[in-house]
């Protein structure tokens, strides 16, 4: 017999070492949801509360999110991995069986759990280094208690605490700029259970909601649309798309993709979104004057195993089938907001008599998302175009090393080479030969 | 003769492989309709100042909805004052750009009929159609196949048009000479095709998944060498609709790998009006009073869609 099973100290190791500290609390807010959404169904968030704490020796996680059950605490919420026969909160967040153990695991030696329902309330704490001393996978409960008349509403609850904080996760906590940054995290990865009502807050100052919009107006039409891809068993994964302009800021432009309302990709820039596309024929890489580029993914689904996460919630699983038929539609529609953007730097640099772009602008209003108008294409007004009435005129071609045409074609921000010689030409023109 | 380029190249009518394959391409188009009308079909062309095309597809076709795309902006007037009937709109820009701006909810026929070798940008197109178009729209592709000479490096050539990515890896200088720029334009336009859809149908259930199915590889050369390559994008589920519109029954049509060459014989009016009457006959010999009969098998193969041309004023 060759023995081949897991140590736990490969398991602790391995589960914390690839997701960051403000990263694993977030997951233990999407179990807080998670238990909302059990309770609530498909209605909002209203009424739920989740109260983080965090400070040198300590952190707690209170909700009133309707608790652990003791079938789920004793079959599932202290394993690690989900199990086949799980039955799984729809249209849920916490996915993989891993977020409240890692999370803990993460942030200190010690914990405590403390979870009631309607009918039950159990007590569960562990010193991490005596459970890794024992040869048995499993936990004991402290206190367990299935009173006749059960509990009442505002007992219901989970909360969680660990102490004998990890120096690293202590020292975290105890700057102000983590904590801000924390909050920032908190804020933006859970914006959509904000906005459902959620009251979340972080050492007593609340959370608010910031609304996402985009610019629009009769002329200006932002991307919003929706489609549905089935799946086998009658599964849906619901796609909405929205994309468009808005204030410029370089460090907010980009994509932002959701998975059942969660953030795991913001403000992203890079291939994976669709940016450099084609070589940069299909669309540029990322650049400053895009910095009014907004883009959003929502996927949302009754089985959450169906979207395009990873197991950190720190991104998209860029392989998955759906992710990359939908970043063929992200492509798609992001060339002409860009190709926008550029007319719209080079009408206020040219500095002419007409300026649709910037009017068009300036006449649009922020529109929260859900208040878009349907469209599946971005629609702006054309750039004044100086039409050349029968002058005479000739061509002038000639070859140049390809690195430096790209490098010029880069600098002006153009897209063919034609465009090279032309402004190349105009500038000299404009130096050397104009007025 | 008017200043640009595009303006100052001679008119297609006068090339007569192009004026054959545009009928050709009339002559498959109408078979589309198991699909849909075909007159309710859009059309997305370059109509450039002589709209051949686009004559062609509303008067055979009786597509109304027809879209031009003219990225020579500083000539604006005249392309505007070239538009032959008032169903065609022109929008002005370059394809890459204009073409993510329209709305995809209706079957359509593009033709990217460019003068152009084969590059990022024309790959950019294929790749947006097939990432947008409804099943049931056609895509064709017109590039200059013309062999780039030995001393330039053709693989380095085509390696830097199309990106390293979209390149075969086996693909040697040899291989692009004579006609094989055009075999391997086709394989990479069809790698791209293929790339996008597959992409697009990672979530589709079976049935309702894209596929390609080619219906066109002409070559031909009125100066330059030209491939125009294309087919029809339609769901798996739809094969018996494609099978009705028996594609198989006209001869230029071709599914695989074999080229249909457009060969135009040289001949005088009086011997096309000779050889012409004794077709299509039994495919037996026919009297060819002398005509050399490489000549005789050119027109044979082609003489339902050849052109009839004479010096005029009109």
């Amino acid at each position: 017999m060759v023995v081949g099973d897991p140590t736990k100290d490969f398991f602790i190791y391995m589960l914390t070492r690839d997701i960051g500290l403000s990263r694993s609390i977030l997951d233990l807010i999407d179990n807080s949801i998670d238990g909302a959404q059990r309770e609530r169904g498909n209605g909002g968030l209203e009424g739920y509360h989740v109260t983080l704490h965090v400070d040198t020796d300590r952190f707690s996680i209170a909700d009133n999110c309707g608790g652990i059950t003791l079938e789920i605490a004793r079959k599932y919420a202290f394993r690690f991995g989900r199990p086949r026969d799980f039955q799984a909160t729809k249209h849920s967040i916490g996915q993989f069986g891993v977020g409240m153990k890692r999370a803990l695991f993460k942030l200190g030696s010690a914990f405590r759990i403390e979870s009631t329902t309607t009918v039950s309330r159990f007590v569960l704490s562990e010193n991490v280094e005596e459970w890794l001393n024992r040869p048995e996978w499993g936990f004991e409960f402290d206190e367990l208690d299935e009173p006749e008349d059960g509990f009442p509403e505002e007992q219901r609850g989970t909360r969680i605490e660990v102490t004998q904080l990890h120096d690293s996760v202590a020292e975290a906590f105890s700057l102000e700029n983590f904590r801000n940054e924390l909050r920032l995290e908190l804020k933006e990865a859970h914006q959509n259970a904000i906005e459902n009502g959620l009251s979340l807050s972080l050492n007593g100052i609340p959370l608010n909601f910031d609304p996402i919009d985009l610019l629009e107006s009769d002329q200006l039409k932002a991307v919003s649309k929706e489609e549905n891809f089935k799946f086998p068993d009658d599964q849906w994964v619901k796609v909405r798309i929205f994309a468009g302009i808005t204030r410029s800021d370089p460090q907010a432009a980009g994509w932002y993709i959701f998975c059942n309302g969660r953030l795991v990709l913001g403000a992203d820039q890079s291939q994976k979104t669709g940016w450099g596309a084609g070589g940069e024929t299909e669309v540029p890489k990322f650049h400053n004057r895009s910095a009014r580029f907004r883009g959003y993914v929502f996927f949302d689904a009754d089985d959450a195993g169906l979207l395009p996460w990873n197991t950190t919630k720190t991104g998209v699983d860029a392989d998955s089938k759906i992710y990359r038929a939908v970043r063929l539609q992200m492509i798609s529609v992001m060339r002409p907001i860009i190709d926008f953007l550029n007319k719209l730097g080079r009408e206020v640099e040219a500095d002419e008599a007409e300026k649709p772009l910037s009017e068009a602008l300036e006449s649009a209003s922020p529109k929260p998302l859900s208040q878009l108008t349907d469209s599946p294409s971005f629609q702006a007004p054309k750039p004044a175009v100086v039409v050349s009435k029968g002058q005479k005129t000739g061509v002038i071609s000639y070859r140049k090393n390809l690195e430096e045409i790209k490098t010029v074609r880069r600098a002006l921000g153009v897209w063919t080479q034609k465009e090279v010689g032309e402004r190349t030409f105009d500038y000299y023109f404009k130096l050397e030969c104009g007025d | 003769m008017w200043g640009l380029i595009t303006m100052a190249q001679i008119d297609y009518n006068l090339r007569p492989a192009k004026h054959i394959e545009r009928v050709m391409l009339t002559q498959a188009l109408r078979r589309l309709s198991p699909f849909g009308a075909v007159e309710s079909y859009r059309y997305i062309g370059f109509g450039a100042a002589y709209y051949r095309d686009f004559r062609l597809f509303h008067r055979d076709l009786g597509i109304t909805n027809m879209l031009s795309i003219e990225q020579d902006t500083a000539n604006k007037f005249r392309y505007e004052f070239n538009i032959p009937y008032s169903c065609v709109t022109i929008r002005f820009g370059y394809s890459t750009e204009v073409l993510p701006t329209l709305e995809w909810d209706v079957r359509t026929i593009l033709w990217l009929d460019y003068t152009e070798k084969l590059d990022r940008d024309v790959l950019a197109d294929v790749s947006f159609f097939c990432a947008n178009c409804v099943p049931g729209s056609v895509i064709i592709v017109t590039v200059n196949v013309q062999a780039d000479h030995l001393k330039d490096g053709p693989v380095e050539q085509l390696t830097e048009r199309v990106g390293g990515e979209n390149m075969p890896p086996e693909v040697m200088d040899h291989d692009l000479v004579g006609w094989g720029l055009s075999v391997i334009s086709r394989r990479i336009l069809k790698n791209k095709m293929e790339e996008t859809l597959a992409a697009r149908n990672g979530p589709r259930t079976a049935g309702s998944k894209f596929k390609f199915r080619q219906l066109f590889y002409f070559e031909y050369a009125d100066d330059a060498k030209m491939l125009t390559f294309g087919g029809i994008v339609m769901e798996e589920g739809q094969a018996a609709i494609a099978a009705g519109c028996c594609f198989e029954g006209l001869p230029f049509i071709r599914f695989a790998a074999d080229p249909c060459r457009i060969k135009v014989p040289k001949l005088t009016y009086k011997e096309i009006h000779h050889l012409q009457t004794q077709l299509p006959g039994d495919g037996g010999p026919i009297d060819n009073v002398g005509i050399p009969s490489a000549e005789v098998d050119k027109f044979r193969s082609v003489y339902r869609y050849f052109p009839v041309f004479a010096p005029t004023d009109i």
